[in-house]
């Protein structure tokens, strides 16, 4: 597969500039094997367009993103399909495919590597993942938005990548699904992945992060720990708002708004 | 999920005989009617003939297997062929747009085509021999492909809106182009282009139909084997490219491939819309919308459809031969309408 000497990604003073905006300025991360990362920040923070960077969508005005300790522009769209898997936060599909067609698609960049008993593997064990199963012969098009999204979900994880990049899987999905899409995520870190996700919902990063970097007008404001990272003040500083970080029951963090 | 998948695939296969045989059926009928009457045996006896097998068949009738073979069989042959050409270019298009009312009518291809083609009858053009019409019709597909194209791209994307109104532009540039050439024409340039403008298959010639077949026969195999990729883009273009697709390459030699495909038909039966609209989208209700199955058999029913409306374009009124145009668009005209409302309710349909 990948040295895993080296980080997933390396990140070196990126910055995009869209039209006059300036959207990422100078940020500087590594992303290791077999951790979570989670990116935070308000809205217009950057977040998807730092994501869009890794996944080789958008090149950076200056700065480099290394991919295996390799330029990530050095390499094809397939070699580069077979190491990193993406979840847009929308999610469409043109035509009436079902369900099982759709995670199908996953397999592409591994056609002719593996045979088809092995495709129709990972895809049934990645519906069961993404808890779709039952939706396999349903067509897309008619699904809900939370169903739409955990088989999309399914599709990013029978692509079978040592890198998973999730963006917002979390945003239209009920609490349960909420907790089983990072319960999918942390498995993966475990087995050595490298997962880098998306999250608006701080307590979820809280609890299920081992680095969370936060975001703020396209600067990295604070990397660490939850436990570092998520604090009052910080919240405060980045988003503007009071909050109670407080402790559940197990120990894990939980970020709720001060209210009157 | 062993039964649905068995059943799928009986499904097909019963697809693919009924639309093998009706095609077939509506080339032996089509090749039978006529001033001239032939019968199913003279039809087979003469087309046996033709490929050097003789048989007890043969019509005994000089005049009617010299009819058959110099004026219905290229007939018959260029409906097939335009019919298939015309339903597989729909299907591509509908594809790289991801919106099932991409149509190179509609779009505007097929009258940019026209316009190229009208221009070198006007002119009387002969830089390219016998091509000349084709080549010019297929520079004027080409263009108008790429104007639709990146003036309905912004930023990677496709607007499907921007996409019908630069089709509605381009389509009514080339109209006032075609009227100018008729405008300015001598008489007889002005006859052929009115004729040929409504779309018809009458009059079509072996060495059209040669023409015809080189272009298209590669195009229509090349097509089909890049079907999986058309499945997958159908996630959207960057899912797509996450997945490993070249989208642009795709895009780009899709755009040739349907610039090929609709000239090579207008360049010599005029323009027939809607046929790329109406068959992909009765494959897809019928089999689903894997392009797998979607592209051969939505060129197979397009030559289906075709080879009966050309028939039906010639027996309808009893000693005229109707523009077949003008028929597709009598039926795919309403359908288009259908298809509009249908898409409007839909989620996913205009985006």
């Amino acid at each position: 597969m990948s040295d895993h000497r080296a980080p997933a990604y390396r990140l070196r003073n990126v910055s995009c500039e869209r039209g006059s905006q300036c959207v990422l300025d100078d940020v500087s991360l590594d992303v290791n094997y077999g951790q979570i990362l989670a990116l935070v920040g308000p809205n217009g923070a950057g977040k998807s367009t730092l994501l869009a960077m890794m996944s080789g969508d958008l090149a950076p005005s200056s700065g480099t993103v290394e991919l295996n300790g390799a330029p990530l522009d050095s390499y094809s769209a397939k070699e580069l399909a077979r190491q990193r898997s993406v979840l847009l936060q929308a999610n469409m599909v043109s035509f009436a495919f079902t369900v099982h067609d759709v995670v199908l698609m996953g397999r592409t960049p591994w056609a002719k590597t593996s045979d088809e008993d092995t495709d129709e593997w990972l895809t049934s064990q990645a519906m069961q993942d993404a808890d779709v199963e039952h939706l396999a012969s349903r067509s897309f098009q008619a699904l809900s938005g939370g169903e739409k999204a955990r088989s999309s979900l399914a599709r990013v994880l029978a692509q079978d990548t040592p890198i998973v990049l999730l963006d917002e899987p979390t945003a239209s999905l009920d609490l349960r699904h909420q907790e089983d899409v990072m319960v999918v995520a942390r498995r993966l870190a475990n087995s050595g992945h490298a997962v880098v996700v998306v999250l608006h919902d701080l307590s979820l990063a809280g609890a299920w992060a081992d680095e969370v970097v936060i975001l703020s007008n396209g600067m990295l404001a604070h990397q660490g720990t939850p436990e570092a990272v998520i604090t009052e003040a910080t919240v405060k500083s980045v988003y503007g708002i009071d909050v109670h970080v407080l402790r559940d029951p197990n120990d894990r963090l939980i970020v709720v708004p001060k209210r009157a | 999920m062993a039964a649905p998948v068995a059943v799928r695939h009986r499904r097909r296969f019963t697809v693919l005989v009924v639309i093998i045989l009706l095609t077939l059926l509506g080339a032996i009928a089509s090749a039978m009617a006529g001033q001239l009457a032939a019968s199913g045996t003279d039809v087979l006896g003469s087309f046996l003939h033709g490929i050097g097998i003789n048989t007890g068949w043969r019509p005994t009738d000089e005049l009617v297997e010299q009819t058959l073979l110099q004026i219905r069989f290229p007939r018959v042959a260029m409906s097939l062929l335009v019919g298939a050409s015309l339903a597989i270019a729909g299907a591509v298009m509908q594809s790289i747009f991801g919106n099932p009312l991409a149509e190179p009518g509609v779009v505007g291809v097929s009258s940019g085509a026209a316009l190229g083609a009208a221009l070198a009858i006007a002119i009387g053009m002969t830089t390219f021999g016998a091509w000349s019409i084709a080549v010019m019709a297929f520079l004027g597909g080409f263009l108008s492909t790429i104007l639709v194209y990146s003036t309905a791209r912004s930023e990677g994307r496709t607007e499907v809106v921007t996409l019908l109104l630069t089709g509605i532009a381009i389509n009514a540039f080339a109209g006032a182009g075609l009227a100018l050439m008729m405008f300015s024409g001598g008489a007889a340039a002005r006859e052929q282009i009115v004729f040929w403008q409504l779309g018809s298959i009458n009059g079509s010639r072996w060495s059209e139909v040669a023409i015809v077949v080189i272009v298209t026969v590669p195009a229509i195999l090349w097509v089909s084997l890049m079907a999986r990729r058309y499945d997958v883009l159908s996630l959207g273009e960057r899912s797509a490219a996450h997945l490993g697709l070249n989208v642009e390459r795709l895009r780009i030699v899709s755009i040739v491939l349907v610039a090929l495909l609709t000239a090579a038909g207008v360049a010599f039966v005029g323009i027939i819309a809607f046929v790329g609209l109406v068959v992909p989208h009765v494959i897809r209700m019928l089999l689903g919308p894997s392009h797998v199955w979607l592209l051969p058999l939505s060129a197979l029913a397009g030559a289906l459809l075709l080879v009966w409306a050309d028939l039906c374009a010639r027996i309808i009124i009893d000693g005229s031969d109707l523009p077949i145009g003008l028929l597709t668009s009598l039926i795919g005209g309403p359908f288009f309408f259908y298809l509009v409302r249908s898409a409007r309710s839909r989620a996913g349909g205009w985006a």
